[in-house]
């Protein structure tokens, strides 16, 4: 098993198709066009594959199987996609999201790996509310530890999937807000609001996690 | 006008959004190889068995409109849900053959619903399950009767709740605080809204239950996953499963449910009769003969109609007077509470069910700063409500007063291009969008 480290910038980002191209692969899809399908396939296979990854946890097995559920699922309904509702990206980015809530629903690990990453987060010395606002940068053990992975993932995974892809176009892939704003058709204003508001959720969300205690009960900002 | 601050905010939060990268698989080509093939074959066979095109179809979708013709009815109901048949018009797409069709057409009777009765069960771990009757006139009327007799009746055009205690012949009067408060109540309303998200998706987020016996009756089922949606006001995270039973021959629904991954509570509706007449005289706001009124809570404010800026201002100076010179995390919520005093104890319990009173346990050492903190947080926050609609932000967690570099608050005035922000000495300037600060 490799694992992906830095060569995202490398490699395709479907943040990279321009709003035509979206257009075409819609309108193709919708008529029954196999080359559409595959079009869509080159296009998205990959950076799909790398961001189910990222939500998910070194399990290969796992990995492919969402991967696969969710180009199954998407070759069932892809001729009532309706651009009106979004890119290619984000409606293709929902359903993987889906497959993969439904895949954890089935096994008791991620909840035992989540609980482990809080208590870990619990004892973990240092200015916590600082780094999760981005006053303050996390020592390189806490950026590198497997625990902080876990309550990352399971964060964004609590996100609506727009806020996922943006997140994670800008902040993992490296895209500039201009590309963002380009692919998607909006403007640049748009999309750093948007951001912003991703942000917002993101630290909301990771606040809620952390501040979980082993009685089960959980403080309020 | 990007400070230093901002950008050294957005690298930190990039390094902690990059740690997802740790032990992610890298593509397996030849596996992506192969699913190329087999995901090429499912479309051709689905567009070869399709009969119809997406717009043909389209003479079966349901078409959904909101009201929101008023405030008071977009903040009473949450969301009134018209349901219309109407042919040639693809609103939200997916639903064409298969699934969400026949999903669709068991879930319509409670989406039209004008009137509704049903029992509904909470279930919540090992906690003792809470039966109640819920009975309303939509949108505004709602009646839900406990277990043990407790009787709460909410009218959201006149934003009153009463609960009337039979045990103790005590009356309780509340005034619902908009929007906080919308949607706490309203059973049939939230089950409305889930569904009506169920029901944009399309077939493969449906799945067939088949048929069981349920509640003794003969029944087919759906389930919905709902990958949720946040709402950060009345903490609802909206992810779960909707499950929804009904009679296989006049599709009535026989039980729905709706487990909440956020709270584990899982609630389910039976007995349900819809479009029943119910007389309006039940969900009456007069106290019973016999009954002792013991609480009566001040009418909350109306919702403003522009931002009163002088206000947010003193507001924020009162803030710092009592914080020693330093904004707070944030402007409404209980953070205001810790950043007075770090030491008190604030817990979300979600053990038992208490109606629209909520979870929230309060234990604070220093009752003066409780006080104070709750005189301030009186009018909805802080700064007090902010008109409905209106874009805005506070960005001051951590700023000192005085510095006139610091944005802590910014909000765009009705019809203007330029948003105004407020600094950390409390100046006042107009900015573009494009120089707002994150």
């Amino acid at each position: 098993v490799k694992t992906v480290i830095d060569d995202f910038d490398l490699l395709f980002n479907p943040m990279n198709m321009d709003t035509d191209t979206n257009s075409e692969i819609a309108q193709g899809l919708r008529q029954g066009s196999c080359d559409a399908w595959l079009r869509l396939y080159e296009l998205y296979a990959e950076q799909l594959w790398r961001n189910v990854a990222r939500l998910m946890y070194g399990d290969a097995v796992s990995v492919a199987d969402v991967v696969q559920e969710t180009f199954l699922v998407a070759a069932r309904s892809a001729r009532n996609f309706d651009p009106r509702r979004g890119s290619l990206w984000v409606w293709l980015w929902t359903i993987a999201q889906r497959q993969v809530a439904l895949h954890y629903r089935k096994q008791q690990r991620p909840k035992s790996l989540l609980t482990q990453a809080q208590q870990w987060w619990n004892v973990l010395d240092g200015q916590k509310a600082d780094w999760i606002d981005g006053h303050e940068k996390p020592p390189a053990e806490v950026l590198e530890s497997r625990e902080l992975a876990t309550l990352v993932r399971h964060a964004l995974a609590e996100l609506p999937a727009e806020y996922q892809t943006l997140l994670m176009a800008k902040y993992v892939d490296g895209a500039a807000v201009e590309t963002i704003a380009e692919r998607i058709n909006s403007s640049s204003v748009a999309v750093r609001s948007k951001l912003a508001r991703a942000r917002k959720a993101f630290r909301r969300v990771f606040a809620r996690l952390t501040r979980y205690t082993p009685s089960g009960q959980e403080v309020i900002p | 006008m990007r400070s230093d601050k901002s950008k050294n905010s957005d690298e930190q939060f990039y390094s902690l959004l990059r740690s997802v990268n740790r032990d992610a698989v890298a593509p397996d080509r030849e596996f992506l190889r192969q699913l190329q093939e087999r995901s090429a074959k499912e479309f051709e066979a689905e567009v070869r068995s399709g009969s119809a095109s997406p717009q043909e179809s389209t003479n079966r979708i349901l078409v959904w409109r909101v009201i929101m013709k008023s405030r008071m009815t977009k903040l009473a109901a949450a969301a009134v849900i018209i349901v219309a048949v109407i042919g040639g018009i693809h609103e939200f797409g997916g639903l064409t053959d298969g699934a969400s069709a026949a999903f669709a057409e068991i879930v319509r009777p409670v989406l039209t619903a004008y009137t509704a009765s049903f029992d509904v069960a909470l279930e919540s771990g090992n906690q003792p399950v809470q039966r109640s009757r819920f009975q309303c006139i939509a949108p505004a009327l709602i009646k839900q009767t406990m277990s043990d007799g407790t009787t709460i009746i909410v009218d959201y055009q006149q934003h009153k709740a009463l609960t009337l205690n039979p045990n103790d012949m005590t009356a309780n009067l509340t005034w619902l605080v908009p929007r906080k408060d919308v949607g706490v109540c309203d059973i049939l309303g939230q089950m409305q809204q889930r569904i009506a998200r169920a029901i944009s998706l399309s077939d493969e987020s449906i799945e067939r239950l088949g048929r069981r016996s349920i509640d003794g009756r003969d029944a087919i089922g759906f389930q919905v996953e709902l990958s949720g949606e946040q709402d950060y006001v009345i903490g609802w995270q909206g992810r779960g499963t909707f499950t929804v039973w009904a009679d296989p021959d006049t599709k009535h629904p026989i039980r729905l449910e709706w487990y909440d991954d956020s709270t584990g509570i899982n609630s389910v509706a039976t007995n349900m009769e819809l479009n029943v007449d119910l007389d309006e005289a039940m969900f009456s706001m007069r106290i019973p003969e016999g009954y002792t009124l013991t609480e009566v809570e001040e009418e909350p404010k109306a919702l403003p109609s522009t931002v009163d800026e002088q206000k947010i201002i003193n507001a924020f100076r009162q803030w710092v007077d009592l914080s020693g010179g330093t904004f707070p995390s944030s402007v409404a919520g209980y953070s205001l509470i810790k950043d007075l005093d770090p030491n008190a104890d604030i817990s979300f319990i979600q053990k038992e069910w208490k109606g629209f009173h909520g979870f929230v346990h309060v234990n604070m050492p220093s009752l003066k700063a409780f006080l104070k903190v709750m005189e301030l947080m009186s009018s909805g926050g802080l700064i007090g409500p902010m008109p409905e609609g209106t874009d805005w932000d506070y960005v001051g967690k951590g700023v000192k007063f005085g510095d006139a570099d610091r944005p802590i608050f910014w909000y765009r005035p009705e019809d203007s291009k330029t948003y105004r922000v407020i600094y950390g000495d409390l100046s006042v300037k107009g900015v573009a969008p494009e120089n707002l600060p994150k």
